[in-house]
């Protein structure tokens, strides 16, 4: 069994280890009425990455030598993705509009994103079905980005900025041929410090007076942002994206509690 | 082996107890033929998928059944719910239905292609992979009633809950393809799950309604 693989199920198996915690503490959180279908779509998220981490740690373990095709996992994926915009679909209550610019970002983003993920895996049928999910995703976070008011606009220009930078770097690594041993490190760089500094960003908004929403909001950005640098970094750089995955499941509890504990209780 | 025989031999006895019976026998036994001709589709689907993708017959049972089960044995469920608009106890009686249907159907063939020898195979046959049926759609059912009560139906919440169900069957199927600890921890799954639902769906139903 190689490093990476060594690695990778002992992060996942560190990931399931947080995920049971924070599905035990979830659903012994008592919450106020209007919080808990909230709750259950977040529980059944959380269960669904379980599921996710479970069938990748017995892929590795049964069949670690072949690379793994289109699988369970993904569609454990795909359920924590729906599940969790579902969850902040519920927050914009029912005033929620059909917003084009949401839309356009969304595509902006979503479209290089996809296409790189099938020249990397030379998969289109199975990329694009799981784009789909994504894009959904990435729209529902837009809008309750703006209907939370989470990020200025200033800081959601400048974190857009820096994506559109590693995007950019992504299709120059993967036409620049031996230039890319340049390019890769100068891309991890920038991935990794834009997901300390959306880190931070949501510990401070956590401990702040801020509502449980907007923290909420900020972690499952966190975990959007950090799920595709898990998909865009390889070997020991992917392990370390899985380790930064893992922050996110504990900061997305905590704003529930935040926002949602019934202090009665 | 022509499992299309098979089906026609089981469900003509059923289609006629159909007319002699009524309100819920009749669903029951109406949505069991039902989950028998979804396996039958499903057993196609998977077929076409395996030659298509060039995939061996393992691979095709991990990565391919389980969407192709999953997604077929959904459909009736589904169009029952557009269609008809069913109460609660109606929908979890159609998948009930179709689940056992589906499952007992995919057992009678397997006994047949493989032979009926050895009372444990049979059993861990019952016991596993015929509850795991059950209790997949059981679990989509129950979630498609709890968002009913909520007002919460949307297609990407109905979408997630498939999903769930999916990688559940997908996992069991990948924890049995190798002899050893692995298939033991994945026969037992599905009866742990399937008494941990038992003991909790009417607690949360009734908590949904209280």
């Amino acid at each position: 069994m190689s490093i990476a693989i060594t690695l990778e199920i002992i992060f996942n198996t560190v990931d399931l280890i947080v995920l049971s915690l924070v599905i035990y503490a979830s659903i012994r959180l008592k919450v106020k009425e209007d919080g808990r279908l909230f709750k259950a779509f977040f529980i059944f998220a959380m269960i669904s990455h379980a599921l996710e981490d479970i069938y990748w740690i017995a892929y590795d373990l049964l069949r670690g030598e072949q690379r793994m095709p289109f699988a369970g996992n993904e569609i454990a994926d795909c359920a924590v993705i729906l599940l969790l915009a579902s969850a902040l679909a519920l927050t914009l209550g029912r005033k929620r509009a059909i917003s084009p610019g949401s839309i356009v970002i969304t595509l902006a983003f979503m479209l290089p994103i996809t296409a790189l993920w099938i020249a990397w895996s030379g998969q289109w049928v199975e990329n694009i079905i799981f784009g789909l999910p994504y894009m959904y995703f990435l729209y529902v976070i837009l809008l309750c980005n703006r209907y939370h008011e989470v990020l200025g606009s200033g800081e959601g220009i400048a974190i857009a900025s820096v994506c559109v930078v590693i995007i950019i770097l992504d299709y120059v690594s993967l036409i620049a041929g031996d230039f890319a041993s340049f390019i890769d490190p100068a891309g991890y760089v920038i991935m990794n410090l834009l997901t300390l500094y959306l880190l931070i960003r949501c510990i401070m908004s956590l401990k702040s007076d801020a509502s449980g929403l907007k923290s909420f909001v900020l972690s499952v950005i966190l975990f959007f942002y950090t799920c595709n640098v898990m998909y865009m970094s390889d070997g020991l750089m992917y392990d370390l994206a899985l380790l930064f995955n893992i922050l996110p499941l504990t900061l997305m509890y905590l704003s529930v509690k935040k926002e949602y504990a019934d202090d009665a209780c | 082996m022509h499992a299309e025989n098979i089906l026609i031999c089981i469900a003509i006895p059923l289609i006629i107890a159909v007319f002699f019976l009524k309100g819920s026998a009749r669903r029951v036994i109406a949505f069991f033929i039902a989950g028998m001709g979804v396996c039958l589709l499903a057993a196609y689907m998977g077929g076409y998928l395996e030659y298509a993708l060039a995939l061996s017959t393992e691979d095709t049972s991990i990565f391919i059944s389980p969407v192709s089960e999953e997604v077929m044995k959904f459909i009736p469920v589904l169009l029952y719910i557009l269609l008809l608009s069913p109460s609660d106890d109606e929908l979890i009686i159609a998948a009930i239905g179709v689940g056992a249907g589906f499952a007992t159907f995919e057992n009678i063939c397997h006994i047949l292609s493989n032979g009926s020898w050895s009372i444990t195979h049979i059993l861990i046959r019952g016991l596993a992979t015929g509850v795991m049926h059950m209790i997949c759609l059981m679990a989509l059912s129950t979630a498609i009633v709890v968002l009913k009560k909520y007002n919460a139906v949307t297609f990407p919440a109905f979408m997630g809950a498939l999903d769930i169900s999916v990688s559940f069957h997908a996992l069991y199927n990948l924890l049995v393809s190798r002899a050893g600890i692995s298939s033991y921890i994945g026969y037992v799954i599905p009866v742990t799950v399937a008494v941990a639902i038992g003991m909790l769906k009417d607690k949360i139903l009734h908590k949904i309604d209280a």
